[in-house]
């Protein structure tokens, strides 16, 4: 029994040994040609540095001589047009960057776009948006629609399209797989045309509740006045999320309100309600929601007294009302929150 | 006769236990070498959309080390986040140093005291970076210090960092990635830590990674990546993480507050996490916590037996108490997969091994005195025992560069290599010893945390 255990085990072992052994000669070797390889391209990239430059400069792909034959070469000047895709921007740099990788790249990223491994598709894809590469749209639009897909290269199709002002990105940005985070849709949404965004207006009540509350949002941040109605419209939506989205928006774009449509919601049960409607009245400076903001100083949540002291701090004598609290306030609550204001507004290093 | 039956079965199994774990981590990993480094967090960097971290810093006599592990984190690429330096009672001159070097003044902040700790003296704020916050607090040890951090600190996500740890530029855009992208799911992340020693580090910065040329270390480089390569990788896959390293974790404040923040244990990071995961068990939610491959810490390991034998001994208390504190999750299914799975593997394989195979390497040294028929068992738990240290930790360093490259250099490839390959004829056997002795103060109840010295890393 021992005996043949023994003997089973010895041959397991040494196969292992063996196994690793060979894994190890093959990765060296790998190692050592692959380090072979990135000091030529890094020593052609030295060369190339200013070659590129002017390229980018002139348009002259003479500049660059003849390209196809040489791996490492190729490799060096995509590093470096990668890298100057990032320092220089504008309409004809874009266009000689796009052009050189229209004439040689393409066959090598419909290759990768096709590899097994993760990495190298996404790097292809990340390519694509960082070269301009329009031809290859058709191609992503069928990599999108396969079954295979991972959420990640989904993502950054769509970011892509979107950047190209493709037809379709609004139709797929209304069925968007579920698993493509609000983070990255909302990046999709800052870059998208403006009338693409006016379209989802829209539609807004066929959306889900996800992709109106990041529809919100982005008419906050690209600052989109003319949606002006519509914000709101939606703060007496049913749907607390969407309320508050709408307040945020209301409060930072500076869209004139009507204090009585505020007052109510300063009194809302939920204390996510009452931070935002707080937040309204101080960036619009409500003067007849002021005694109920010095209320507020005494809320039960945090982050509601928070804002309350904020708020009175935007208003002229907010310095004064904020004083006569810590002053006369029986609330140590309201006090405290009052004394901190008070030394951020007069520290002058605000944080 | 039984006995050594017992031990064989046991190696085995454990033997393939991890190979299981290998082999799920084989691919996940691989799955992103060669990922550009710089493209996946671009969108992150840019929108203000990132969210806003708190990194915490406990500081105890920490004077020497510590401006520069400030000054490290003063230029980290991430848009927007605060430090927040807790001094725990230091009795030499950290906090005279950091009011000197940050020009600190004293600011009144309203501290939301959601954790209770001992008495904070003064909070300051650096004039120079308006982002760097300092606590004066009463001692009260490292668990302590952290929950008067969190209380503190004022964004929705908090990192604790130690003192002397070096933090790649990027680490925080990849940890919290996963964070960011989940749409909440995810709770806490933590990255890989790896090992500082030989690494040419400056200004707190990693330049270009190195090998350390004593053998003690390079072993520890090796028993790193198997640790963190093979172990937490097929673990983080299927949710049953139950450590986050403390040297770099990333946490969602809410979820820690509720859980009742650091407890005060020789392994408060590990007890967090395995809090966190029983408290979304019980809340019956679908949260997640999550670890990131890459290589994001580096921190110095102790060069010397003394040190490393006291490291040891204490990670090996830690993780006793860790498991004792919430061994009633240990096989309840109301627990899911970490009472049936994480737990007992925690316990039986990463805390009982050593002293197993501790009993296994005594009968190696009575069956090689004794002769005869017994020398074949000896062959045989050598065999099983290569397999179960040398050759795993050899399939990690495999593993490392095929999916990672992180030591550019062929040489130190093929030292890592060989070396691995020693591991079950000294520095294993060390090691069982060390945790075995762990296990012996556990029984006599010793507390308290054994100082390292640190000769600092950065030049």
């Amino acid at each position: 029994m021992v005996e043949i255990s023994l003997i089973l085990l010895f041959i397991l072992f040494l196969s292992m040994l063996f196994l690793l052994l060979s894994l190890f000669l093959y990765l060296m070797v790998k190692k050592h040609l692959n380090n072979q390889f990135q000091q030529k391209v890094d020593e052609y990239k030295d060369a190339y540095r200013i070659k590129v430059f002017r390229y980018l400069q002139t348009g002259d792909p003479d500049e660059l001589g003849n390209v196809k034959e040489d791996e490492e070469l190729l490799k060096a000047l995509v590093e470096l047009l990668s890298d100057y895709s990032q320092l220089l921007t504008g309409p004809e740099i874009q266009m000689r960057i796009s052009y050189f990788a229209n004439q040689h790249l393409m066959n090598y990223l419909e290759k990768q776009l096709v590899q097994r491994r993760w990495s190298l598709r996404m790097n292809a894809l990340y390519m694509i948006e960082d070269f301009y590469l329009v031809n290859l749209s058709e191609i992503l639009h069928r990599t999108y629609n396969q079954k295979i897909t991972t959420v990640s290269e989904k993502a950054q199709i769509l970011k892509t399209l979107a950047k190209f002002d493709d037809k379709r990105v609004g139709e797929y940005i209304k069925y968007v797989d579920q698993n493509i985070s609000d983070f990255t849709l909302l990046s999709i949404f800052l870059i998208l045309e403006e009338e693409k965004l006016d379209k989802l207006v829209e539609e807004f009540q066929q959306l889900s509740t996800r992709l109106q509350c990041l529809l919100i949002e982005t008419i906050e941040k690209r600052q989109l006045i003319k949606h002006h109605q519509f914000l709101l419209m939606l703060i007496e939506n049913e749907d607390e999320e969407v309320k508050i989205r709408a307040l945020k928006a209301i409060a930072n774009t500076g869209i004139p309100i009507e204090p009585e449509l505020i007052k109510d919601l300063l009194q809302s049960s939920s204390w996510t309600t009452r931070m935002m409607a707080t937040k309204v009245v101080g960036m619009q400076r409500l003067e007849t929601c002021k005694p109920q903001l010095i209320t507020l100083l005494s809320d039960r949540e945090y982050s509601v007294r928070a804002e309350a002291a904020k708020a009175i701090l935007r208003f002229k004598d907010g310095l004064a009302i904020l004083t006569n609290v810590t002053k006369e306030s029986t609330d140590i609550f309201a006090k405290d929150m009052a004394i901190e204001w008070l030394e951020k507004a007069s520290g002058g290093y605000s944080y | 006769m039984i006995g050594s039956w017992f031990i064989f079965i046991y190696m085995l199994l454990v033997i393939i236990i991890y190979g299981g774990m290998l082999i799920l981590s084989l691919f996940q990993i691989r799955k992103s070498y060669q990922l550009d480094e710089v493209e996946p967090y671009e969108d992150l960097l840019q929108s203000e959309y990132t969210k806003p971290v708190s990194i915490l810093v406990p500081a105890y006599n920490e004077s020497a080390g510590i401006y520069g592990s400030i000054r490290s984190l003063l230029s980290i690429e991430y848009p927007e986040y605060e430090i927040i330096i807790i001094n725990d009672g230091s009795t030499d001159d950290t906090l005279e140093k950091l009011i000197e070097r940050f020009e600190l003044k004293k600011v009144n902040r309203v501290i939301r005291k959601q954790l209770e700790t001992k008495q904070i003296n003064g909070i300051y704020q650096s004039k120079l970076y308006p982002n760097l916050i300092v606590l004066d607090k009463e001692n009260g040890g490292k668990a302590d210090a952290l929950n008067a951090g969190i209380n503190c600190s004022r964004y929705p996500y908090f990192c604790s960092l130690d003192g002397d740890s070096i933090i790649e530029r990027n680490a925080f855009l990849k940890v919290l990635k996963p964070i960011i992208e989940s749409n909440g799911e995810v709770i806490a992340s933590g990255g890989s830590v790896r090992i500082a020693n030989g690494c040419d580090i400056q200004d707190g910065h990693l330049v270009q990674t190195g090998l350390s040329n004593r053998p003690l270390v390079v072993m520890q480089v090796i028993e790193y990546l198997r640790a963190f390569l093979t172990g937490r990788v097929g673990l983080s896959q299927n949710n049953l993480l139950l450590i986050v390293s403390g040297a770099f974790g990333v946490f969602s404040k809410r979820w820690v507050v509720e859980a009742g923040g650091y407890a005060h244990t020789v392994g408060e990071d590990m007890e967090l996490v395995v809090r966190l995961h029983r408290l979304v068990k019980e809340k019956k939610e679908d949260k997640k916590i999550v670890y990131v491959p890459d290589p994001v810490c580096w921190t110095e390991a102790p060069e010397s037996m003394k040190y490393l034998r006291r490291q040891r001994k204490r990670w090996h208390r830690g993780l006793f108490d860790s498991l004792w504190k919430h061994r009633k999750m240990m096989f309840n299914p109301k627990y899911g997969s970490i009472g049936l799975f994480s737990m007992p593997y925690f316990f039986f394989i990463e805390f009982l091994g050593p002293l197993i195979e501790l009993i296994g390497y005594i009968l190696l040294v009575i069956s090689i005195i004794l002769g005869n028929v017994y020398l074949e068992y000896a062959i045989l738990f050598f065999l099983l025992s290569l397999i179960y240290g040398s050759i795993y930790s050899m399939s990690s360093v495999l593993l490392e560069e095929w999916s990672m490259e992180r030591y550019p250099r062929v040489k130190h490839f093929a030292i890592l290599f060989f070396l691995s390959l020693t591991e079950t004829l000294w520095y294993r056997p060390l090691t069982v010893l060390w945790r075995v002795e762990g296990m012996f103060e556990i029984i006599r109840g010793k507390q308290g945390w054994g100082e390292m010295t640190r000769k600092g890393v950065s030049k």
